[in-house]
C-alpha cells in the first residue's frame, strides 16, 4: 500500500511539473526610461552700443544632462521684445540672427540639442531652410541704422525670453 | 436723591436716574474695526511675493554673463491635494533672482515662488488648486532679476513639461 501511495506521489509530481511547464510560456521584461532632466544656459542680458549693426550674443548652451537618447532633443525657441523706454513712444527693434560654420547668417527662432546614444545633447544646431540642421557657431542681434536714427534719446530695454522643451523626433 | 412734595404735601423720594452711557459709539466703532480688518484681510491676498531685500547688491562686473536655468521633462504630482512635496531651486551659479511660476497650458497659474536667490530652494509647493489625476501640459516660467535694489529685468526662460498626477 505503501509503495503504491509513493509511485502515485512521484507520478502526480512529475506530472505537475510537466502542466506548469506548458501552461506559463510567457516572460516578462522590464526596464525604466529616466526622465529627461538639464540645465539651459542663457545670456542673462545684452548691452548694445548706439549704432550697432551686429551685436553678437552668446548662443545658448545645455549642461547637467541625462535620459537622453537619438531621436530625443531639446527645442529651445527664441522671443524677444524690441528696445523700448519708459515714457518713450520710440522702439529699437532687432532680429536675432545665427551663423553657422560655413558663415551663413539666417533669422533664427528656434535651435536644437540633439540626443545621443549617451545620454547626452550635443551642440546647437539651427535649420537651413531646407531642412538640415546645422550647428551654430554664433548668435547675433542685428539692427537697422535707420532705426537708431528714428529713436528719441534715452536708455532702452529689450528682453529674450528662451523656450525649451524635451522632444521626440 | 431729590425730594419733592407731591401735591397731598408728602414727601416723595424721588430718585435721580442714573444717566447711561449711549451703547451706539461702541457699536459703531466695533463694526468698523470689523470693516478695517477685512479690508486688511483681503488686500494682503492680493499683493504679490514680497520683493527680496538686497543685502548687498551684485556689481555689474561680478555678474555672471550667463543664466542656468534647470529643464524638466516632467514633474510628478500628487492628485487631490493643494500641498505637495516639490521644491525648486535657484542654481547657485547664478548671480540673479528667480522668480518661478508653474502655468498650466491654458494659462491658469498653478504656483509661484517667493523670490529665489542662488542657491536657494522654494518652499515645497502649494497649488493654487487641486488636480485630479491624469496628465496636464504645464509651463514653467523663469523670471530673473539683477541683485540690485531696482531689481532690473534679465532675460528670462521657460521650460515646457508634462505634469503627472497620481
Amino acid at each position: 500500500m505503501k509503495k503504491i501511495v509513493s509511485i502515485l506521489l512521484v507520478l502526480v509530481t512529475v506530472l505537475s511539473m510537466g502542466t506548469m511547464a506548458f501552461a506559463d510560456g510567457t516572460t516578462t521584461l522590464t526596464t525604466t526610461v529616466p526622465a529627461a532632466t538639464y540645465t539651459l544656459n542663457i545670456p542673462a542680458d545684452q548691452k548694445v552700443e548706439f549704432n550697432t549693426l551686429l551685436h553678437t550674443l552668446e548662443t545658448p548652451t545645455i549642461a547637467n544632462e541625462s535620459g537622453f537618447a537619438v531621436g530625443k532633443n531639446i527645442l529651445v525657441s527664441i522671443t524677444h521684445t524690441d528696445f523700448t523706454c519708459a515714457g518713450l513712444s520710440t522702439t529699437i527693434p532687432f532680429a536675432l540672427m545665427t551663423c553657422n560654420d560655413g558663415g551663413t547668417r539666417l533669422v533664427t527662432d528656434e535651435i536644437k540639442f540633439e540626443g545621443n546614444n549617451e545620454g547626452k545633447v550635443g551642440e546647437a544646431k539651427r535649420e537651413d531652410g531646407n531642412g538640415f540642421w546645422l550647428t551654430v557657431s554664433e548668435m547675433y542681434l542685428s539692427f537697422a541704422d535707420r532705426d537708431w536714427g528714428k529713436a528719441l534719446g534715452g536708455d532702452y530695454t529689450a528682453t529674450i525670453t528662451f523656450t525649451s522643451e524635451v522632444v521626440a523626433e | 436723591m431729590a425730594i419733592r412734595n407731591n401735591m397731598n404735601g408728602k414727601h416723595i423720594a424721588k430718585s435721580r436716574k442714573k444717566k447711561r452711557l449711549p451703547v451706539w459709539p461702541f457699536i459703531i466703532a466695533v463694526l468698523l474695526i470689523a470693516a478695517l480688518a477685512v479690508l486688511l484681510l483681503f488686500n494682503s491676498g492680493d499683493k504679490g511675493p514680497e520683493p527680496p531685500k538686497v543685502k548687498e547688491a551684485i556689481a555689474p562686473e561680478d555678474e555672471n554673463p550667463s543664466i542656468a536655468i534647470p529643464g524638466y521633462e516632467y514633474l510628478s504630482l500628487e492628485a487631490g491635494t493643494k500641498k505637495q512635496s516639490i521644491a525648486l531651486n535657484n542654481p547657485e551659479t547664478n548671480t540673479c533672482y528667480f522668480l518661478i511660476s508653474l502655468y498650466l497650458e491654458d494659462g491658469t497659474l498653478l504656483w509661484q515662488s517667493e523670490y529665489l536667490a542662488p542657491g536657494e530652494v522654494s518652499e515645497a509647493m502649494e497649488l493654487n488648486q487641486k488636480l485630479e489625476p491624469g496628465t496636464y501640459n504645464a509651463v514653467l516660467h523663469y523670471d530673473c532679476f539683477r541683485m540690485n535694489p531696482e531689481l532690473s529685468p534679465l532675460n528670462g526662460a521657460e521650460t515646457k513639461l508634462t505634469l503627472r498626477v497620481k
